[in-house]
């Protein structure tokens, strides 16, 4: 009986010793600001609201996470703020590539993804390019082919000069040595009407932004930009399979915290995001948007930044822009 | 002193001139066509090179044209330059004392210093406007309001 | 599904009490949402996204469009009473509504405004029904040159705003183009104008500008004289709270022209509603016997913009409906609400969810005419808005103008911004340089150069491409026919003058 008792004394006291222990982990203990770059109905805001909601209907956090939305500058007010906000274990910000590429060509942005904690990439989005239904370019090797014989008459409508689409073409232009012209268009919707109208040749766009053009029949999708064949278009050959061999310049989103956050915090985010990443809400919403899974730790994810900046440096040289950083 | 029309509009169109010359100035420093187009110098440079032209035309005419001699009157100019520096002033205030004390100050200068109310029912009205705005704006409608260093 | 069977299936979809009442809903948030500037329809239809989440997507769709085209109904309020527009699309209202307002003529102001948004609002979605199809393919054929096109027959409608002097006309114009520059170039990331600051790398927001040198100005342009107690003259008795049938009559062609010319820009993806009201507005006044008349106070100039930002909401639900695509900010909000709740919007959406479809289409009916029933009777009580005296409202609008400008990115550089674009609208105002170029040249400036800049990417630098294309062609025609209308009037009172000089010796 005595045994048994100290037994439960000792027992006792190793569980308090371990639980003193645990407590030195970090836990938050107020609310968590996450800061996304656009403003309310923007792509980083409806990102950002559903990674809130999937962390939500999940239970990830015992505490409430408030987006706020830092608008202007390019995404670059948003990277300043999060830089003026070191050491703060209760702030997170969702990074697109825009603020890895920014820094590089815009002089005026003041805080460098460098400056900030790497906690997780959480996705990739791959790509597709597609042309009308009545193009009479059968396969991309079509395209190449004929932007080559007549070099920059074929088109190709896509977001700003650093955008990945035109740096995708810098790299096929390069590899090929084929040319055609790269007509910016502020907005999505105006991309896909300059494809249907017929005044541009090309366009490269994210799956669920062209997915209900594709099921209606009024464009055709060349090759994917995926490391392998996305599963609602299994008959569509990636680029490499299409036969060019070609990185996949990746799109992909993520989280990054303020400098200086400790050890502790990073830790424990990156926990709750991983579970995140596996959660089936989380799935469900990757699911439909044909977004890729693609968590990657902060050491991985550290990695992911270096490789696209130098990536990006080479890429936007060798197009003769200016770079001032 | 009283400032004349013609005056006025020969010194709208020497500033007028100046920003033209300024906007030709740092357009020249971009490319003004690119082999894939107009550069983003073409259009700053066109229309600044306009603005040069016009504000040249508009002096030389002002000049040459002494019927234009209607006077703005001066203390007209004076209560509206006066509400724009308060204006101002409030502006330059909002980050530190917050845009609720910052709108009862500007209301009470408006309804004392320029319409000469008593400065007991200003008060009333100005604290009242700015409960108006809190609720309407900051609670209705969750608008954030610019916050001071008192919090508020 | 025929059009009219659709439509008729549409009715009995929205006419559930549900539904009836999600429209009630929206259009009333709409119409608030309109009136203060600072949360517009695009942010507000963000918000109650997350909200929606587990709503039926045809109420849902129909309550969020109730608020965008609400609010549209509701812009014109401040616009006409205070000089301040609660809306991008609202500006033109401001011209000659606040106007009508300053004559005591501000219950008919809103009153017309109301009449015009309802008729060209029903036009635009009774195309919408009957036309949709076509005008989508039409949509399609527009590209930058026809883009470019258009913004040039818009910024030569700037003669016709000018005023007495051209020249002032131009240069308010070129500084609106150069305020529209200020920014980033998408083509080349070069920034322009931005003095160094990340917070001007996006560019100015129009709102800022406009809440800036009209309302702010105008606040400074009323502090000006002590006065009597009110700042506007508010007219006793019903007859003066209503238009007349003359003010009516005098509307009858604004509201066919802001109606179709509100509905084809509309249709075209990313020229957006404050171009529909001025163009509108500019086509009202060139057609007008008194041209003259304009910017003092006549009852078609706040027809015809008002008709055209409404029919603008008509027109730009077609790419949206028809093809999937959004035409601009609000438009692609509703996309993502339409994709959150799994309704697929693109060419299949009429065969795969027709009841969303249709049950859109015929609320908008409905939305319309409560619209319609909501604001007429509310006209005389916000006409009474005005009987604050002057020295409680300078500081409301002022504070609502701080609001507004801060609420667009939460950046006290706005406020600054808004402080100095309200000392050069005073300034103009002083110096007789007209506002409306400004702002023309801003909202079109920034369209036009891209517009341009594309195509002549489109076709390798060779400019014939602006010209050997039938509508561009036809537009730049227009266009340059319209510059011409100054000339000739300059050369016609050269002549009579020398035709007087030629008469005068005799008589000495």
């Amino acid at each position: 009986m005595r045994n048994l008792r100290s037994l439960a004394l000792l027992t006792a006291g190793f569980a308090m010793a371990a639980f003193s222990v645990a407590s030195a982990e970090f836990k938050p203990t107020k609310p968590i600001e996450f800061v996304v770059h656009g403003g309310p109905g923007s792509g980083p805001d409806t990102f950002g609201r559903a990674i809130v909601n999937a962390l939500k209907e999940e239970d990830l956090l015992p505490v409430r996470v408030q987006i706020n939305n830092k608008t202007g500058g390019s995404g670059s007010t948003a990277m300043s703020y999060v830089v003026e906000k070191a050491g703060d274990d209760h702030m997170l910000a969702l990074f697109t590539m825009l603020w890895l590429s920014n820094p590089l060509t815009i002089a005026e942005a003041e805080a460098t993804i460098d400056d900030m904690t790497p906690i997780a990439r959480l996705i990739l989005e791959p790509a597709l390019l597609v042309v009308k239904a009545d193009s009479p370019h059968e396969t991309l090797q079509d395209f190449i082919d004929a932007a080559k014989s007549r070099p920059g008459e074929l088109k190709q409508a896509g977001g700003s000069i650093t955008a990945r689409d035109n740096i995708m073409r810098q790299i096929l232009q390069t590899e090929t040595g084929a040319d055609w012209t790269f007509i910016s268009f502020p907005g999505g919707g105006e991309r896909i009407a300059a494809l249907l109208g017929g005044h541009v040749d090309i366009l490269m766009m994210e799956p669920q932004e062209i997915g209900e053009q594709i099921r209606a029949g009024t464009v055709r999708i060349l090759a994917q930009i995926n490391d392998e064949r996305l599963p609602a278009y299994p008959d569509v050959p990636t680029l490499q399979e299409a036969g060019f061999d070609v990185p996949n310049v990746p799109q992909g989103r993520g989280i990054v915290g303020p400098p200086g956050m400790s050890q502790e915090a990073v830790d424990y985010y990156v926990e709750v995001f991983r579970k995140m990443s596996q959660s089936p809400t989380w799935r469900e919403f990757l699911e439909k948007n044909q977004i890729k899974e693609a968590f990657a730790g902060p050491a991985e994810t550290k990695e992911f930044f270096d490789s696209f900046v130098t990536e990006m440096r080479g890429v936007l040289q060798a197009a003769g822009m200016e770079l001032v950083r | 002193m009283r400032i004349s029309v013609r005056g006025a509009d020969i010194l709208a169109g020497a500033a007028l001139g100046a920003l033209g010359l300024y906007i030709v100035q740092q357009a020249l420093r971009w490319d003004f066509m690119t082999p894939a187009g107009p550069g983003p110098g073409f259009f700053p440079l066109t229309y600044g090179s306009l603005m040069v032209a016009l504000s040249l035309l508009l002096v030389v005419r002002s000049l040459r044209n002494p019927a234009l001699e209607e006077r703005l009157s001066r203390s007209q100019l004076g209560r509206a330059l006066a509400v724009w520096v308060v204006f101002l002033a409030a502006v330059a205030l909002l980050p530190v004392i917050g845009f609720l004390l910052d709108l009862v100050l500007l209301t009470l200068f408006i309804a004392v210093v320029l319409y000469g109310q008593r400065p007991r029912v200003a008060l009333m009205a100005a604290v009242g406007i700015a409960a108006g705005f809190g609720l309407v704006f900051n609670l209705a409608l969750g608008l954030d309001l610019p916050t001071g260093v008192l919090g508020f | 599904m025929a059009t009219l069977d659709g439509l008729l299936y549409g009715f009995s979809v929205a006419l559930t009490f549900h539904n009836v009442l999600w429209c009630f809903v929206g259009v009333f948030l709409g119409t608030i949402v309109g009136i203060l500037p600072g949360l517009g329809p695009a942010a507000t239809i963000a918000l109650l996204l997350p909200l929606t989440f587990n709503m039926e997507p045809t109420g849902g769709i129909i309550m969020l469009a109730g608020i965008y085209y609400g609010a549209k109904y509701g812009g014109s309020t401040t616009s006409i009473l205070l000089n301040m527009p609660g809306e991008a699309s609202s500006v033109a209202t401001c011209l000659d509504g606040y106007q009508m307002a300053r004559r005591g003529r501000a219950g008919p102001a809103l009153g017309i405004a109301a009449i015009a948004s309802f008729v060209a609002g029903t036009f635009g979605i009774v195309a919408l029904t009957l036309l949709a199809p076509p005008i989508a393919a039409f949509a399609l054929s527009f590209s930058s040159p026809e883009y470019f096109a258009l913004m040039c027959l818009g910024l030569s409608l700037v003669v016709l705003l000018g005023g007495d002097s051209l020249v002032k006309a131009l240069l308010s114009m070129l500084v609106g183009l150069w305020l529209a520059s200020i920014g980033t170039d998408i083509f080349t990331a070069q920034s322009r104008f931005t003095f160094g600051t990340p917070s001007l790398l996006d560019g100015l927001d129009f709102m800022v500008i406009a809440i800036g040198v009209f309302a702010v100005a105008e606040v400074l342009s009323t502090a000006e004289s002590r006065g009597g107690t009110q700042a506007l003259h508010v007219p006793r008795g019903i007859r003066n709270l209503l238009p007349s049938w003359d003010e009516l009559k005098a509307c009858r062609f604004a509201f066919l022209n802001g109606s179709v010319v509100g509905f084809l820009v509309g249709v075209l993806p990313g020229a957006g509603s404050s171009v529909a009201s001025f163009i509108s507005y500019g086509i009202e006044k060139a057609v007008s016997r008194h041209p003259e008349r304009f910017g003092t106070g006549v009852p078609e100039g706040v027809a015809a913009p008002e008709g055209a930002n409404n029919a603008d909401s008509g027109g730009a639900l077609v790419p949206l409906l028809t093809l999937g695509i959004p035409g601009g900010g609000t438009t692609a909000i509703l996309l993502s609400a339409l994709i959150m709740w799994g309704v697929r919007p693109g060419p299949l959406m009429i065969m795969d969810s027709p009841d969303v479809f249709w049950g859109l289409v015929a609320s908008m009916y409905i939305g319309n005419v409560i619209l319609l029933l909501l604001n007429l009777p509310l006209v005389p009580l916000f006409a009474q808005l005005l009987r604050v005296p002057v020295w409680l409202l300078l500081p409301i609008v002022l504070g609502i103008c701080i609001v507004g400008a801060y609420a667009v990115s939460e950046n006290m550089l706005d406020v600054w911004l808004l402080a100095s674009f309200g000392l050069l609208g005073y300034a103009m105002g002083k110096l007789s340089f007209p506002a409306a170029p400004l702002i023309l040249g801003f909202v079109l400036g920034d369209a036009m150069e891209r517009a341009l800049r594309q195509s002549l990417m489109m076709s390798q630098g060779d400019l014939s491409i602006l010209v050997s294309r039938p509508i561009s062609a036809t537009m730049l025609a227009i266009a340059v026919l319209l510059l011409m209308i100054p000339l000739l009037q300059w050369h016609r009172s050269r002549a009579d003058v020398r035709g007087e000089e030629v008469n005068a010796p005799k008589h000495r």
